[in-house]
């Protein structure tokens, strides 16, 4: 059966505030989603509600036509990447993803020596993630992108502080992906060059 | 709880890299430990220097120093995974939180509870107690030790994403620590007298079983409600 994803009248409130209203969305294999708005507009909301980080107020989300909270889907189909990039400051690279890698109960792909590698990371594997640049950082984070076999992405800014040549790695990773038959939301305020965006939403 | 060989090595691996992360970032290292021995070494200098009163309050004093010490150790249990974003990670990585929570109040321990008990051999020595009512109290304190650091890793969860949470944590966690206190401390006096302390020992050993039985459950869920 082909993966899909069904968003059904989507509502999140933090506070009292609505923070997400009403979001509908239906995404299919080779779906690519750029999601966009201003600061505070509610991108990583929804994203952390596709990951079932959040429990959202109102609404359903479908993996595969079942619903997430009443199936026994799991977030080992799904590769998250947040903005805080989720990395401990006071261990080297290496030992950030090679310790994701191994506690995962997510598909492998790549192994953490090769991801760093496609991500330009490999001669500072042994780094302490403290000590590197935010960019450096940012790939490091994606190289998790590249360690797993996830249908579904969920990109949280993901060019942030990179250079045009890693933006371009990003966004070829995300077109291979998108030609591999997986499914992507990748919320952005940047302008997003890839030639597989099949929908954008904008958040308000 | 943990079924299978592949939760057991998992356990481990969360373990071992709680032990790093802390290891490396020195300062969380020593803090409670350089507090259990300062509290105990300015004692006698507000009490009294003689022998014979320091013995007598020995129990109580370095039990009192474990749970305080022990207590500045929670604050840091999920702060910086929690502001990096890797809690957010190891909950994504589909790894049970059961394993995360116990994790954490091994690595909890084993970074602040065993350091103390070690410590509180020459200490305890130095204050005069003997080598009968040393073994009790080394006893008291690990059984006692193990539960503050699984009590502690449950309400450090419950304050995941807060700011200055160190106040709090000991607020909450006091009414529970103060059961395990007053038995440490009594099993301690009660061998210092000629009594037997072993009621004592089996009410800390009891608590302990209920604490690894029940507060994995609790952190799991406290910290899927913080992330949330």
């Amino acid at each position: 059966m082909p993966n899909s994803l069904e968003v059904k009248n989507l509502s999140v409130e933090r506070s009292n505030r609505g923070i997400i209203k009403d979001l509908s969305l239906s995404l299919a294999e080779g779906h690519l989603v750029h999601l966009k708005g201003a600061n505070g507009s509610g991108k990583t909301t929804f994203l952390r509600a596709l990951a079932g980080l959040i429990d959202p107020s109102h609404g359903e989300i479908f993996w595969n036509e079942k619903n997430i909270n009443e199936s026994t889907f799991s977030q080992s189909n799904l590769n998250y990447v947040s903005h805080s990039l989720g990395l401990a400051e006071e261990l080297t690279t290496l030992e950030n993803l090679s310790f994701l890698r191994t506690i995962s109960r997510k598909a492998l792909n790549k192994t953490v020596e090769a991801s760093l590698e496609t991500m330009n990371l490999k001669s500072f594997q042994d780094y302490r993630v403290a000590i590197l640049s935010a960019g450096q950082k940012q790939r490091a984070s994606l190289a998790q992108l590249l360690m797993f076999n996830c249908p579904l992405w969920l990109l949280d800014e993901p060019f942030n502080s990179l250079d045009a040549e890693s933006c371009g790695v990003i966004e070829s990773l995300i077109d291979d992906h998108m030609s591999n038959g997986g499914i992507a939301i990748v919320a952005s305020h940047q302008k997003f060059q890839s030639s597989t965006v099949q929908q954008v939403v904008e958040l308000k | 709880m943990i079924t299978d060989t592949h939760n057991w090595s998992t356990l481990f691996i969360l373990v071992r890299r709680d032990v790093l992360k802390t290891w490396r970032e020195s300062a969380d290292l020593l803090y409670p430990i350089m507090f259990f021995v300062l509290v105990t070494i300015l004692f006698p200098f507000a009490l009294s220097p003689e022998t014979l009163v320091l013995k007598s309050f020995a129990g109580g004093l370095l039990w009192i120093a474990a749970l305080l010490a022990m207590s500045v150790s929670l604050e840091n249990l999920f702060k910086t995974d929690y502001s990096s974003g890797a809690l957010e990670a190891i909950v994504l990585s589909g790894v049970p939180l059961l394993l995360v929570g116990l994790a954490k109040a091994i690595a909890n321990w084993v970074l602040s509870g065993l350091p103390i008990i070690i410590l509180a051999i020459p200490l305890a020595l130095s204050l005069g107690i003997d080598t009968f009512s040393l073994s009790i109290l080394l006893l008291s304190l690990t059984l006692g030790s193990a539960t503050i650091s699984l009590i502690g890793t449950s309400i450090g969860a419950l304050s995941v994403g807060l700011r200055s949470a160190g106040m709090l944590i000991i607020v909450l966690a006091l009414p529970f620590f103060i059961p395990i206190l007053i038995f440490g401390a009594v099993a301690t006096s009660n061998s210092q007298t000629g009594l037997i302390p072993e009621a004592e020992l089996y009410f800390l050993a009891g608590l302990l079983v209920l604490a690894v039985t029940l507060t994995p459950w609790a952190t799991a869920s406290a910290i899927r409600t913080r992330l949330g």
